[in-house]
């Protein structure tokens, strides 16, 4: 602390970033893959809520998917909520919680919009173990992602737990976002990356390029290799 | 299987009733009351088997025989009104299958038939329990043939080929219990199988009504979720309605708050006092880039992207810049340092060399600035991309000038007052010689927080859409200019009052004033610690500024 300048920091409003976590909660992720998840959820919960800055900025969705979806948490900063309790339920559907995850980050953005503050570009998190069985038309389903990213409504990102079909996470993924798989079950060391790249580019002032500048993920991706 | 089962049950009960019907086939015919009287026909020629008999003709022998032994018939089939078919296992008792017409069939239908049925289940239910003593020795029949040859019924004694006097009712009992119980055993088994399928149908039930329960929640969430939504539009539907129906609620909102953050933001007499008693008409300039929190935690590091720089060109002009590279750009730590400390310092001492409003100390109209501002900026681009190639040729790369993406704002001032030209979304402001904390422009931003200019991007066909110039006809005590890392901090920038957003973009004074007031307590000695004072200050002055995940940058000229 600064003796020398006895100054005081103006209070603001702090503009929010919203991050949409898109959990697979379906019958595969059962036993110690949920139990890695939970974990992770949870650390990720501690991190921001220990980040002063985040706790006043980013606020957390999350939508869990297995034969339904179930919108666990609504948009909210991390201080007016505890991390869900995750249960695992039935098939894999991805599609709809993608489409809810776009109505839900849409709504979010015209509330933004018409209060009139600025607002950080909102992220979707997919994880998954699995494929979706919701979704006829992988590639048309992927083009609408690949949409709402290229228009700049929402970063979209896949992560794919061992299992998942990255193949078909690739084809619902953009160029700028490619899918990353999961080390084993290094969630807690994803959810680290995760808060550390959205606070980079929130305090980016431009996220307009291909090559934003996110912290290594070598700690969490498998067969990361530092170009 | 169901199918098999029923299948059977129906076998075993027809077969069942064909026993029964041939162990029951025993009735008593008393040929005593057939008497001939009952039989009068008026034609004598009337024969039922030839069907000619007349439809007058009153004599019909089935009719009397129907009548006179309802109770020993064992069944009659009803083909049609006026057909008869008695049935009797009995081979001596003859009639051809079709009997018409028979008049009376339909009087025996229509007031006989219920009696009939009962006799008949009497019959059946006699015959069945009967016991073994009464076994009937005799069968008193009753031919057809005799009835159409109008003779006399007669009595026969039955005997049957093997000279089997009888037919042991016993053995039908048997047979029938047997039947029975085999029927009741098979129930026994659809019951059980139909046990089980309820059963099965109970699980399958079970599993539903916890599939639908789950529904149940799903759809809970939704409704919550829907709710929070609704709130959320019913907010926005205030925000919308006060936009649609009186639009300068929204602008009335603001101008409060900023008149009232202004208000806040100006230093009174005595604070004005304090900083302008003594006056030396020397500015004094400090000036640091610390690297942003988010930047430091990165793996690798990112470099700290903001640099500054300040000079006193003359007595009379006093430069600062304040450049914030691009954080998606890789190279924009070097862009940002070469665009603040050579470029631009360059362009604009050679541009100004020879003005005469430089030379004099005056302030430039805003029409000349503007331009100069914006001719310093594109030779400051032309420099970098210049640089840019030959970095390219020295190092055989082939980087394109965007990774050295870079906003640009720069001011020159004197105690007359100021000129400012900006590219993106820095901020800068000043302390008029009134007291009031203003801003030198407003930063450049879209709808998104990180969404704004360098001096990159593509604005040159365009620029003063983009190029912010203005001058700053006000007499000065301090200017400052910083990056967007160091507004949150140093800014009224963000404030929601009634959900309506204002950056009303003024200094704060609880920030700039002890600052200023420090600087102005310095004897000369001390001042020398004021460059370390100061890095320390933007590196971890208070919690805000410690925790500020960006690239931070003040910069403070202030008329001592």
């Amino acid at each position: 602390m600064s003796e020398f300048f006895d100054v005081e920091a103006a209070v603001n409003y702090e503009q929010k970033s919203l991050c949409v976590l898109l959990l697979d909660t379906s019958y595969s992720m059962e036993g110690k893959k949920l139990k890695s998840l939970q974990k992770g959820i949870e650390a990720f919960h501690k991190e921001i809520t220990e980040d002063p800055t985040s706790k006043n900025r980013l606020e957390i969705a999350i939508i869990a998917y297995g034969s339904n979806i179930k919108i666990l948490q609504q948009p909210a900063l991390v201080d007016n909520f505890e991390m869900p309790k995750l249960q695992t339920m039935g098939s894999t559907s991805m599609g709809k919680a993608i489409d809810e995850a776009i109505e839900l980050v849409g709504a979010r953005k015209s509330w933004y919009k018409l209060t009139g503050q600025p607002y950080y570009r909102p992220w979707v998190i997919n994880m998954t173990d699995g494929e979706p069985t919701d979704i006829p038309n992988i590639q048309s389903k992927g083009d609408e992602i690949r949409k709402h990213v290229d228009g700049k409504n929402f970063f979209f990102f896949n992560v794919g737990v061992k299992g998942a079909s990255m193949n078909t996470l690739e084809k619902l993924s953009s160029i700028q976002m490619p899918p990353a798989k999961l080390e084993g079950l290094r969630f807690a060391e994803f959810f680290q990356w995760l808060s550390a790249s959205i606070q980079i580019v929130a305090a980016s002032s431009d996220v307009q390029t291909d090559s934003v500048n996110l912290p290594s993920p070598s700690n969490w991706m498998e067969g990361f290799k530092i170009s | 299987m169901n199918r098999i089962i029923l299948k059977s049950l129906l076998f075993i009960f027809f077969f069942s009733v064909n026993i029964n019907a041939q162990n029951i086939s025993i009735n008593k015919v008393d040929s005593a009351k057939l008497e001939n009287r009952e039989f009068t026909s008026k034609d004598p020629d009337s024969n039922l088997i030839n069907n000619k008999l007349d439809s007058k003709v009153e004599f019909n022998p089935i009719n009397a025989f129907v009548l006179k032994n309802l109770d020993s018939i064992n069944n009659i089939f009803i083909y049609g009104k006026d057909t008869v078919n008695l049935v009797k296992n009995d081979s001596l008792f003859k009639y051809n299958d079709l009997l018409k017409p028979v008049d009376s069939i339909s009087k025996l239908w229509n007031n006989d038939v219920f009696d009939s049925i009962k006799v008949i289940l009497n019959n059946s239910f006699e015959k069945i329990f009967r016991s073994k003593s009464e076994i009937i020795k005799s069968i008193d029949t009753f031919s057809a043939d005799d009835i159409s040859n109008k003779k006399e019924p007669h009595k026969v004694i039955e005997k049957t080929n093997g000279g089997k006097e009888v037919i042991n009712n016993k053995e039908g009992w048997d047979k029938s219990c047997f039947f029975i119980i085999l029927g009741f055993g098979a129930i026994l088994i659809l019951v059980l199988k139909k046990y089980k399928q309820f059963k099965n149908k109970i699980v399958l039930l079970k599993k539903e009504i916890v599939a639908l329960n789950e529904e149940k929640t799903v759809l809970h969430s939704k409704i919550k979720s829907l709710k929070s939504r609704e709130k959320d539009y019913k907010d926005l539907g205030e925000v919308k309605n006060m936009s649609v129906h009186n639009i300068n609620n929204i602008d009335e909102t603001r101008i409060k708050v900023i008149s009232k953050l202004q208000t806040e933001n100006t230093l009174d007499s005595s604070q004005l006092k304090r900083l302008t008693d003594g006056q030396e008409n020397r500015w004094v300039t400090v000036a640091h880039s610390a690297i942003g929190k988010s930047h430091l935690q990165a793996t690798p590091p990112i470099p700290c992207q903001d640099n500054n720089y300040f000079e006193p060109l003359n007595d009379n002009w006093q430069l600062a810049i304040v450049c914030d590279g691009a954080g998606s750009a890789k190279m924009s730590h070097f862009g940002s340092k070469l665009i603040s400390n050579n470029a631009i310092p360059s362009n604009l001492k050679n541009a100004l060399s020879n003005l005469k409003w430089f030379k004099n100390g005056e302030l430039p109209s805003k029409k000349e600035w503007g331009n100069l501002g914006v001719t310093i900026f594109k030779e400051t681009l032309d420099n970098l991309i210049f640089w840019v190639a030959e970095q390219n040729k020295q190092n055989n790369t082939n980087l394109s000038v965007n990774n050295y993406a870079s906003t640009a704002m720069l001011t020159l001032y004197n105690s007359k007052g100021a000129v400012v030209a900006n590219i993106g979304d820095g901020r800068g402001g000043y302390l008029s010689t009134s007291g009031e904390l203003k801003s030198l422009f407003s930063p450049f931003g879209g709808v998104e927080s990180n969404g704004t200019i360098f001096i990159t991007s593509p604005i040159w066909e365009n620029p003063k859409k983009f190029i912010q110039t203005d001058v700053i006809d006000e007499k000065l005590l301090a200017i400052f200019l910083l990056s967007d890392g160091m507004e949150k901090v140093t800014f009224e920038c963000s404030n929601l009052t009634d959900n309506v957003f204002t950056d009303a973009n003024i200094p704060f004074k609880k920030f700039f004033f002890p600052v200023l007031s420090k600087i102005k307590s310095l004897n000369s000695k001390e001042e020398e610690k004021l460059k370390d004072e100061w890095k320390s200050l933007l590196e971890s002055g208070n919690e805000a500024i410690k925790n500020e995940p960006d690239d931070k940058t003040l910069l403070v000229s202030f008329l001592k």
